[in-house]
């Protein structure tokens, strides 16, 4: 089921209805059905593996915390079998393309290339992220879930099933013994989230993809400006997708009282790639954190190893994002970038010259430009269809060799939809939200308005009503899906 | 003492409460209206100021079944691009004189959405473009195209259209484009004619003349009648071109909501008791039609009328 589909709309309040209305006793079990409801939705059968692998990881957490004397053993049984699922579902097509691939390289194609047709699960590197969260803290020493039903809901709980954000079971399971209890504040900010969410995929995302698909598609033909419309705007296509789903994901699990982390933090006004990474996707990065890049050593021991670690971190993280070559230097690339953020930190700490300027506004946005141009680049990698095409796409940039006589559709595209006044718009209620000054008159108006906003009901109907109506103006005709989906 | 006072406190209470609800509630729903108005005048602007909505350029019409809202400005974005305004008549075109200038070859173009055009600007349809190309082959003459073109039309409704309108404007020649699915839709089968787009329907008799079936139309009585607030919201409001642009979208792409929307149908028809669909009733019954029988007979009532070219176009394939 998708977030921006209408069997959404329809489910997610009667979801909520039913959820509010129900005894406490009963209400987790019903979000459990709910969950695997709208997780079956899709391939029914699917649902089954989702309940193998909750029950699987449930007793591997028990047994872990049990048996201290065969914990590392029972450790590594469900790290195999969480990672064995992954691999399977998701690179053994990958994998055996791959290895045909090189014994055609070679030469060698005595056999036939077996047919591996494998269905990728909705969610699967998300929810296999989770269990391997939970298993990896109950071994180091922290207490497991022992009701089973709660388990289960931490595992499929639907606002953040299929892409995240990647929970930590243990603030999850709070919520769960102390009962989530009805706040009309946390109602508010639900549908705030989800009106929000709707709007960054369905009316920015959306349109913006329609346009970044026709310049991708028509790479060799892009004059410099549609090169660069297409590339930019596939960096904010992503965001605008997948900010957008958590905003949804994270507005439905408020809307049922519950709390789930964010995933994003003004992510295009990191200063450097170290802080972009704490801004962007933040739940897999604090995971690629706490889950590899410190077992491999971290920060710790010589710079070279420490180099090595976040090389190997960033690939692996690519190579999560999907099963296919570019991820994998897409994830590289962001290595390297870290490698080099760190060392050129390091290398201006020396200096005291260079330390004083760090702390001067030019050079914290020249950091943001040099930033952002990082991700365009790295942008190709990830959304081109070959390396080929980004070669291709890189030389365009530049306007190398110079074209004169192309058509600029994607700029003509781009002109006539409505992203550029929904762009302005959206970035109009931001600034409104962020301003923070200490003008007397500004401060009393925002705050009176707030207020009042908040303590009249008709009012916040007219606001939701507005924006649903502006969602639905501006939305395609077609849903698209969210790109994370696919991983 | 103490029980006097709560007695007297519990006396007033209610009247005060009372007061106090009574007023609530009328400043509740007062406010209620008043900021959902500003709302809409508020989403009207901001459409308006970004092209959205517009693409409502349909209205129901009792001979017709629909046709193109006259003077309407229509911002289209599926599948390209255009913002032009439809002329005083209702046609895809610029405004056109019923009387042509001396020395003017007129064409007809009727079509449906393939002559309309909505997906290029209006100078860059092709009737335009034919119009462009005579006029600088033969610079001697003047020629003028006028689009009849209108998204969904059957080749049954064109032939209604340009005798209705079309031929006050005397073309010289007719170009008539057309498809399968056009000669399909100038026919109804038995089968079919409770689901059917209200339209005209033709069919030919026992002694082989080509007759209308308006029955589908009268059936359709009440949804194609003039409705002020409608036709009015219909021309003038963004926000309903966009309500009923997602209704459109939603009943092709999403079957929960063809569902949901089929009950609430259902619910309608059976609280306004006894006005159901009305099975639409012929006079003359006739077997089901061959659909290229059908086009040819129509062709060959608009050949006796004026010179006529046919353009035959395939579909793409799925």
């Amino acid at each position: 089921m998708l977030f921006n589909s209408f069997t959404y709309l329809v489910f997610l309040p009667l979801v909520i209805l039913l959820h509010w209305l129900m005894p406490r006793r009963f209400r987790s079990w019903f979000l459990l059905g709910a969950s695997y409801l709208f997780y079956m939705n899709w391939i029914p059968r699917y649902g089954l593996l989702i309940l193998f692998l909750t029950v699987v990881n449930y007793f591997i957490g028990l047994g872990i915390a049990k048996h201290t004397d065969k914990r590392k053993i029972l450790f590594n049984i469900g790290l195999c079998f969480n990672l064995g699922a992954l691999c399977f579902f998701k690179y053994a097509a990958f994998l055996i393309d791959s290895i045909w691939s090189v014994f055609h390289f070679v030469g060698w194609q005595q056999t036939v290339q077996p047919a591996i047709n494998i269905l990728l699960p909705l969610g699967i590197s998300f929810f296999t992220f989770e269990f391997i969260h939970y298993i990896t803290d109950v071994y180091k020493g922290d207490s497991p879930i022992r009701n089973f039903k709660d388990f289960a809901l931490f595992a499929a709980f639907f606002p953040t099933q299929i892409a995240g954000p990647i929970k930590r079971y243990q603030d999850f399971t709070k919520q769960l013994v102390n009962h989530v209890t009805f706040k009309q504040v946390d109602f508010r900010s639900g549908i705030f989230l989800v009106l929000q969410g709707l709007y960054k995929k369905m009316v920015l995302g959306d349109n913006l993809g329609a346009i970044v698909n026709y310049g991708f598609t028509h790479v060799s033909e892009m004059p410099v400006t549609d090169t660069w419309i297409a590339v930019v705007g596939f960096t904010f296509q992503i965001f605008f997708d997948f900010s957008g789903y958590t905003d949804i994901g994270r507005g439905s699990a408020a809307l049922l009282g519950y709390k789930v982390p964010e995933n994003f933090n003004w992510p295009f006004l990191a200063a450097n790639l170290t802080d972009f990474w704490r801004r962007w996707h933040m739940s897999l990065s604090t995971w690629l954190r706490d889950y590899l890049f410190i077992p491999l050593g971290g920060s710790r021991g010589s710079p070279w190893a420490v180099r090595r670690n976040l090389l190997i971190t960033m690939l692996l993280g690519g190579l999560w994002h999907g099963a296919a070559w570019h991820y994998v230097i897409w994830g590289g690339f962001h290595g390297l970038g870290l490698i080099i953020s760190k060392d050129w930190h390091d290398f201006v700490s020396k200096y005291a010259l260079l330390s004083n300027w760090r702390t001067t506004k030019l050079w914290h946005y020249t950091g943001v430009l040099f930033t952002l141009l990082f991700l365009f680049l790295a942008g190709l990698f990830f959304r081109a269809n070959n390396l080929h095409d980004v070669w291709i796409l890189c030389c365009s940039m530049i306007d190398f060799p110079a074209s004169n006589a192309l058509p600029h559709d994607v700029t003509r595209l781009f002109l006539q939809s409505t992203v550029p006044i929904s762009i302005i718009a959206y970035c109009l209620f931001l600034l409104m939200r962020s301003i923070s000054s200490n003008n007397y008159l500004w401060r009393y108006l925002t705050e009176h308005t707030c207020r009042y906003w908040s303590n009249t009901p008709a009012l916040r109907l007219a606001t939701y009503t507005a924006v649903a109506l502006i969602i639905l103006g501006f939305a395609p005709s077609t849903v698209t899906p969210f790109i994370y989906f696919q991983f | 003492m103490l029980s006097t006072v709560t007695t007297t406190e519990s006396r007033q209470m209610p009247q005060i409460t009372e007061e106090k609800a009574h007023y609530i509630w009328w400043q509740l729903l007062l406010q209620g209206f008043a900021f959902c108005a500003i709302a809409v005048v508020l989403v009207e602007v901001y459409f308006r100021l970004a092209g959205v909505g517009g693409s409502e350029y349909l209205q129901p019409d009792l001979q017709m079944g629909i046709r193109h809202i006259p003077g309407k400005l229509v911002i289209w974005r599926a599948e390209g691009f255009s913002n032009n305004r439809m002329n005083g008549a209702g046609l895809r075109d610029n405004e056109h004189t019923l009387n042509k200038e001396p020395g003017t070859y007129r064409i007809a173009l009727l079509g449906d959405s393939v002559v309309e055009a909505l997906q290029v600007d209006l100078n860059d349809t092709f009737g335009k473009i034919l119009e462009r190309r005579l006029n600088k082959a033969n610079p001697s003459e003047h020629y003028e195209t006028i689009n009849f073109g209108c998204g969904s039309y059957s080749t049954g409704q064109e032939v209604v259209q340009y005798e209705r309108e079309g031929a006050k404007y005397k073309p010289d020649a007719i170009v008539l484009v057309y498809n399968r699915g056009d000669s399909m839709e100038s026919v109804v089968t038995s089968k079919d004619r409770k689901r059917t787009e209200p339209r005209p329907y033709f069919y030919i008799d026992r002694f082989g003349q080509l007759k209308e079936d308006d029955s589908v139309l009268a059936a359709n009585f009440d949804k194609l009648k003039p409705n002020l607030l409608r036709d009015w919201l219909r021309k003038n409001s963004a926000i309903y071109g966009v309500i009923n642009q997602a209704d459109f979208s939603l009943t092709l792409n999403e079957p929960l909501y063809r569902k949901i929307k089929g009950w609430v149908v259902s619910l309608v028809n059976a609280a306004s008791n006894g006005r159901p669909y009305k099975e639409a009733q012929t006079n003359h019954t006739y077997p089901d039609q061959d659909e290229m029988l059908v086009t040819k007979a129509l062709i060959h009532c608009k050949q006796k009328l004026v010179k006529l070219v046919m353009l035959d176009y395939k579909l793409p394939q799925p």
